[in-house]
């Protein structure tokens, strides 16, 4: 047997690296079992949002002649909804994140935060492919005219990712303890798809329901999206500023509670 | 080395705090092997999962300056509807070693055969066991943290587990809870001994059998 001298140990790395590792190898472990699994896997998260816009755009094309934007209902809801499922889609995922991945605390090199992380990563990754390949190709389907703003869109993408980082990063805790919090926040947020700016603009709506709509940073991350797709579209009352104050406030709660709690969801 | 530095642990259990170690202090110097010792429920395990850092002490520190394995002996980590191979890799994946040498070890170790390219969820339980020993196996570690190995495989397995320690003993160390003493004297040259809430270190294992076998004579302190 040997004492450990200096030169045994060729294990040391770099913190960064071993982080790094260790989420490529989540992010593999994710794919392989929410992707891999079904027939189909990675094509219905094309499908899945293609179909909403689908039945959105037959439905609206029955009641009114033109979208308040443009000439084509499919551009115009896939701009709106996109940017809302990117955010529903990413903080669901990571909502759930701790819950799913407990056992694999017996691995002391994976952290909650890593599980929160690497889904985050994923999914940000996959519904943003979601939304490129979806609006590209009603672009190109539909011949409106649009004036790409990489901007506003990056903002607004990135944007729609923080709250879903921010919103999952305290819920994934929540959840974790409180399975009454997990049903009501679902039944909470089932008037989000309508109150988020996807079927009706923000400054068609009266004054009074403008003022309480500008609260919900949905509708600014839906709006700066279009903002970056359609060129006669200014959104004046959009405030980036609002909505990363809004996604920070419980990703540092969230982050907080992984800290206090991790000893105690250790030994769970 | 691993060092716990004035390490207190305890649980709630029926509305009382029991404790597990009361502010113990305990140094396993490198290049010996240790067995946990000490009565059912006085917390080896815990001590097991808090040297490899899966469980985290009230009050205290734990200084490792080793790479130190999983607590092995059960494939709690593995996700039931992925392949054999596909959590061999996670594995290998976390701890920077090769996926194709981590899948060619562990067909070898395993012997697992198509059902390497099968769920975990169709396995039988020796057959979890023998990957999660081949997994583990396939990394190297200075210390390896074992969790009552014995209770798992068959005869035959059990002997190609000692062998494979037996090959690694040259470079790495191992810290053992097991019930049997036979087990103890066969893998450690050093033992630690729990008693309420106490961790007393023996460089030798036989004192610390003797020690245990002692403490099991008395009552159970309340």
């Amino acid at each position: 047997m040997t004492l450990s001298d200096p030169a045994s140990k060729p294990h040391v790395e770099s913190k960064l690296a071993m982080q790094a590792r260790v989420l490529f190898a989540l992010i593999m472990r994710e794919m392989a079992t929410r992707y891999g699994r079904s027939a189909g896997g990675y094509v219905w998260a094309i499908l899945d949002p293609a179909a909403t816009i689908a039945l959105l755009s037959f439905v609206f094309s029955q009641i009114a002649r033109t979208p308040p934007l443009g000439h084509s209902f499919p551009l115009y809801f896939a701009t709106g909804y996109m940017a809302f499922h990117i955010y529903r889609d990413v903080s669901d995922q990571v909502s759930n994140s701790v819950q799913v991945n407990l056992a694999l605390l017996s691995f002391p090199r994976v952290t909650l935060l890593d599980t929160v992380l690497a889904r985050f990563i994923l999914q940000v990754m996959t519904a943003t492919l979601a939304a490129t390949l979806i609006i590209g190709g009603l672009i190109v389907w539909s011949g409106d005219t649009v004036a790409l703003d990489f901007g506003a869109i990056l903002l607004a993408v990135g944007l729609a990712a923080l709250l879903a980082l921010g919103v999952g990063a305290l819920n994934c805790v929540l959840f974790a303890y409180s399975q009454t919090w997990k049903r009501a926040f679902a039944v909470l947020n089932r008037p989000l798809f309508i109150i988020s700016g996807i079927l009706m603009l923000y400054e068609t709506v009266p004054a009074g329901a403008q003022a309480v709509l500008w609260w919900n940073p949905l509708v600014h991350v839906t709006a700066l999206m279009r903002a970056g797709f359609y060129p006669t579209y200014e959104p004046t009352f959009v405030s980036p500023v609002y909505v990363m104050l809004f996604a920070l406030a419980p990703l540092a709660l969230g982050v907080l509670l992984l800290r206090v709690l991790k000893a105690r969801m250790l030994d769970q | 080395m691993i060092r716990l530095d004035h390490v207190t642990k305890s649980f709630m259990a029926d509305g009382v705090r029991k404790y597990v170690m009361r502010d113990a202090s305990l140094t396993l110097p490198r290049g010996r092997s240790v067995g946990l010792l000490g009565r059912n429920g006085s917390g080896k395990s815990t001590l097991l999962r808090m040297i490899a850092g899966a469980s985290e002490p009230d009050e205290g520190v734990i200084i490792r300056e080793s790479r130190i394995s999983w607590p092995l002996g059960f494939g709690g980590g593995f996700h039931a509807a992925l392949t054999g191979a596909q959590n061999a890799c996670f594995v290998a994946r976390i701890y920077g070693v090769d996926t194709d040498d981590m899948l060619e070890r562990v067909r070898e170790f395993a012997e697992l055969g198509p059902f390497l390219r099968m769920r975990v969820s169709t396995y039988s339980s020796g057959m979890r066991a023998r990957l999660a020993f081949a997994v583990s196996m396939a990394v190297d570690f200075d210390v390896y943290l074992v969790d009552e190995i014995t209770a798992v495989g068959d005869s035959a397995f059990k002997a190609k587990c000692a062998a494979a320690f037996k090959a690694k003993a040259e470079k790495a160390d191992i810290i053992m809870v097991s019930h049997a003493p036979s087990v103890i004297r066969q893998y450690c040259d050093a033992g630690v001994v729990l008693e309420n809430g106490r961790l007393d270190y023996y460089d030798n294992v036989e004192k610390a059998l003797a020690a245990h076998e002692a403490n099991m004579k008395r009552p159970v302190k309340a």
